[in-house]
Formats: structure tokens, C-alpha cells, sequence
């Protein structure tokens, strides 16, 4: 009877052993020209023996769990540094880190690691619609920089011959209105515009309109 | 019979059930009887093979990629995001297949989103499992 | 061809033949595709994804048997009145969906003839409705004929 009571009680007090975190979730505003994002997870070991890391496994290539050292001493603190490459993702971002202990007892830890990215560019409605028949006058495409960034448009093309792309009106690294117009609309057809930019500078972004004469 | 129409009526719904049970069991696009915990914008990988002109999207790693990837399959992740190749033969009824590592990974939901809302494409889909499933299929 | 020698008029006749015919042209084309099917069922969310794949694999064949027997004249009866609540049953299917402001795809043609406007839809399945309401209508006024007939003659006694 005895021994059935001690293996009760063991898993009650593993819940108790092993690291203790300040926070397992941190959320970070990333600038536009921000290549990486590094989130800190301060944690503490309030167990009464050591315990180590055994693994961390995060959700994405892009982002790497950072430690110090795997083994940490009864009342020792440490960190955890995860690094997000940011690469082309605009937008928000969830991004996890799966932490395993050598505590038989003690389940998974998940950290997140939110980080938003705001988007430097902005565009008009991405779909330009004629009907057939319809005149086959221009319609305006606009590409802008948010306030504070220069962004330059280097190129403007169509993927279907039936629609020609130029430029109306620019300020220069600001704004930029692109004038679409389908060489005739007498049936139904459909492309996209394409339009290039030089930001960012290592992969720059590439953004479309739908166009269709329908 | 003659004069029984509910009789008869019995007797083509039970003749039915013939071809429809040689279907369940040899149709070569019958579709798969599970299908619980797909989420809306998932497909199994059954149902990806037996759809017709599927371009598939890898967003995986680059690396990953190079090593070994589904048959006729298109790199496109968000580490260096580039659409151009899928944009200039772009066409709205084109079907999309994204798939990631295995289960966990998010890569593939997130490559679909982003091709919704750049392209404006909407029959994208994830594979359920991603190149774990394709894997093991095989 | 049991009915045929008692008044089975032409325009009964042509009907039988466009209607059983218009169903085994449905029925082969979602046949040819259970997996497609099968998703356009579940569209309409009013079954779970089993049940979907059951009526993929049982409802064309159902239709095309059915067809089938309208368009030979055998057992048609019995074929009517399969179709008559195959029909009402997707025209609920197609309300319900409606209602809930659903887009389905039909599915009712595999596809070709794919379309989501509703008031095709209704339309289409309120003329499948009217000429099956018809032949029943047909058959029943052939059959009171027939007893009136029987009544006349002399029995066998």
C-alpha cells in the first residue's frame, strides 16, 4: 500500500520540478527593412535537482532556438534566443519552438514567437475588370511606399498580349499609377499585370492585378 | 411486377447498388471515406493524384527541395518568395497543390494564403501530411 | 413495352425518352468522377463526408438505372417515382443551400453545365419536376381509362 502511494504521488511532484518560464509566448513589431527578428525566453531551473535540454524543435526552417548551455544547476537561470529570418515574409507570423527536457515527468514546452511585419508597399484593388463589349479605355493600377520608405517601380508587364501595361503618373520612389488597357474586349480573356520593384533590395517584392475582360 | 410501380420502383434501387458497390471498390477516382479532420482548404493526397492538371507547390526548403521533391513539382517558399515563373502562365481555374514537411509544419498554409491574396488563385489546397505522406505512400 | 399498346401517346413518349435520357447523361458524367462528386455533395453541408461518399458512388448509377427504365419503358412506372423524389430531394438540397447563401458548384451535371446561379438551378430542376409531375399525371389517367375498360367487359365468370 505503501508503494502504490509513492507512485501516485510522483507525477504530482515532477509538475512542480523542472524549469520555470517567465513568459513562453513573445510578441515583436518588426521593422519593414528588418532581415531578422530575435526573441528571448528567460527561464529558471526552481527544481531541486539539474535538469538539460535534450532537444528544441521549431515549427520552421527559418527560425533557430538559441542556448547558452544544455545543463542548468537547482536555482540556475538561462535563456533561450530564437532567430526568425524574416526572408520575404510580410505580415503576421506565429512561429514555435518545441522544447524537450531530460525530466521524464515534464511534458513539451512550447514557446511562440510572434512577430508582425508590416508591409512598405501598398497597392490598389488587385483585379481590373472590362466587360466584353465595353469600351477599352485605361484603368489605374497603383503601387505606393508607406510614409517613411523609397520604393521604385523597374518594371511593368502583362502575361497575356491582350492587355498593355504603362505608366500614367509617378512621384518618383512614392507612388506610381499604372495604366492597363485591353487591346479590344470583344471576348472574354484574362491576364495579370505584373508589376517589379527594387525593395527589398536582396529579393525584391513582385506584386500583381488581375485583369479580365469578361 | 407489372402493376406494383413501388415494386419496381424497389427493384432498380436495389439494382443500382450493384455497379455503385463495383465503383466503391475499383473506380480508379473514387474519392477516400476519410476525411475527418481535413480542414477546409486541405485534400488528401488520393484526392490530389486523381485530380487533373495539378501544378504542385513545394515550400519546403530550397535544400530540401534539391535533394528530393514530388515529381514535376514547383519550389516557391517565403524564405525567398518568388511568383514570377507560376504568375506569367497564371490562369484562374489552375489547381494548386502546397505541401510542406509532414503534419506540424505551417509552410505550406501560409504559401497558400499568400498565393490567394498575390495571384487572387482560389483553387488552392494543402496536402494533408505534406512530403511525410507523399513519402510513405510510395 | 408492356404499356405501349394502351394509349402511350407521342408526346408521352417524347417526354419519357428527353427526361430518362437527360438523367443517364447526368448520371454517366458523375459517374466518370465520384471523387468530384463527392466534393460537390459535401458542398452542400448537409452530409457528413461519409454519407457524401456513399451517395457518389450510389446516386449516378441510381440515376442512370432509372433513366434507363424511363427511356426503354421498362418498369417505368417505378422509375417515375424514383426520379420524382430524387428530385424533390435535390431541390431541397438546393434550397437549403440557397437559403444558407451557400456557393455551391451543383454538381448535378458533373462538369459540364456547372453553374451557381440559383435561379438556373431552380429552374432547371423545376422543369425536370413539372415533366415527371406530368407523366405521373399520364399514367394515372391511362390507368383509370384501363379499369373503366376492364369495368365494361364482360367477366370471367
Amino acid at each position: 500500500m505503501k508503494r502504490l502511494c509513492i507512485l501516485l504521488f510522483l507525477p504530482a511532484f515532477s509538475a512542480f520540478a523542472g524549469l520555470t518560464w517567465n513568459n513562453t509566448s513573445v510578441k515583436i513589431d518588426a521593422q519593414a527593412t528588418d532581415k531578422t527578428v530575435t526573441g528571448i525566453f528567460p527561464f529558471k531551473n526552481e527544481s531541486k535537482k539539474s535538469v538539460t535540454i535534450t532537444e528544441t524543435r521549431t515549427s520552421c526552417g527559418c527560425t533557430t532556438a538559441k542556448l547558452d548551455k544544455k545543463t542548468y544547476a537547482p536555482g540556475e537561470s538561462g535563456q533561450i534566443a530564437a532567430h526568425f529570418d524574416i526572408g520575404s515574409r510580410v505580415g503576421p507570423q506565429q512561429k514555435t519552438i518545441t522544447l524537450t527536457t531530460d525530466d521524464p515527468g515534464e511534458k513539451p514546452v512550447v514557446l511562440e514567437l510572434n512577430v508582425d511585419i508590416p508591409d512598405a508597399l501598398e497597392t490598389s484593388a488587385a483585379l481590373l475588370v472590362w466587360k466584353v463589349g465595353e469600351k477599352t479605355d485605361a484603368q489605374i493600377f497603383s503601387v505606393k511606399a508607406k510614409p517613411g520608405y523609397k520604393i521604385k517601380v523597374t518594371d511593368i508587364r502583362c502575361s497575356n498580349a491582350f492587355f498593355t501595361a504603362k505608366l500614367d503618373s509617378a512621384k518618383e520612389g512614392e507612388a506610381y499609377n499604372i495604366a492597363v488597357t485591353p487591346v479590344k474586349t470583344d471576348a472574354k480573356t484574362f491576364g495579370l499585370l505584373i508589376v517589379t520593384t527594387d525593395y527589398p533590395p536582396g529579393n525584391p517584392r513582385v506584386v500583381y492585378s488581375q485583369l479580365q475582360v469578361k | 411486377m407489372k402493376n406494383h410501380p413501388w415494386l419496381q420502383a424497389l427493384a432498380i434501387v436495389l439494382l443500382a447498388a450493384l455497379p455503385a458497390l463495383t465503383a466503391a471498390f475499383f473506380h480508379p477516382k473514387r474519392p477516400a471515406w476519410s476525411r475527418e479532420t481535413l480542414a477546409k482548404d486541405e485534400v488528401t493526397l488520393a484526392t490530389a493524384q486523381a485530380t487533373s492538371n495539378v501544378i504542385w507547390l513545394d515550400a519546403r526548403s530550397e535544400a530540401a527541395y534539391a535533394r528530393e521533391h514530388i515529381p514535376g513539382a514547383v519550389s516557391l517558399n517565403e524564405d525567398r518568395w518568388n511568383l514570377l515563373p507560376l504568375a506569367v502562365q497564371f490562369q484562374p481555374d489552375q489547381t494548386f497543390v502546397v505541401y510542406c514537411d509532414s503534419l506540424e509544419c505551417n509552410a505550406s498554409h501560409q504559401v497558400a494564403a499568400r498565393l490567394r491574396k498575390e495571384l487572387g488563385a482560389q483553387k488552392v489546397f494543402v496536402l494533408k501530411g505534406g512530403w511525410a505522406a507523399w513519402k510513405t505512400k510510395k | 413495352m408492356e404499356d405501349e399498346k394502351i394509349g402511350s401517346s407521342r408526346m408521352e413518349l417524347g417526354v419519357r425518352w428527353l427526361v430518362g435520357g437527360l438523367f443517364i447523361f447526368a448520371g454517366v458524367l458523375k459517374a466518370l468522377d465520384p471523387a468530384e462528386f463527392a466534393n460537390d455533395i459535401a458542398n452542400y453541408q448537409l452530409l457528413p463526408w461519409t454519407g457524401a461518399v456513399v451517395g457518389s458512388f450510389y446516386l449516378p448509377w441510381l440515376e442512370i438505372f432509372a433513366g434507363a427504365a424511363l427511356l426503354f419503358g421498362i418498369w417505368k412506372s417505378g422509375a417515375i417515382r424514383i426520379l420524382l423524389l430524387l428530385m424533390l430531394a435535390f431541390v431541397q438540397a438546393l434550397f437549403a443551400a440557397w437559403l444558407r447563401g451557400l456557393n455551391i458548384h451543383c454538381g448535378c451535371f458533373g462538369k459540364a453545365l456547372a453553374t451557381s446561379n440559383y435561379a438556373l438551378l431552380f429552374l432547371r430542376d423545376a422543369a425536370i419536376l413539372g415533366s415527371l409531375l406530368w407523366l405521373l399525371w399520364a399514367e394515372w389517367k391511362r390507368r383509370i381509362a384501363e379499369e373503366e375498360i376492364a369495368e365494361n367487359e364482360p367477366g370471367p365468370i
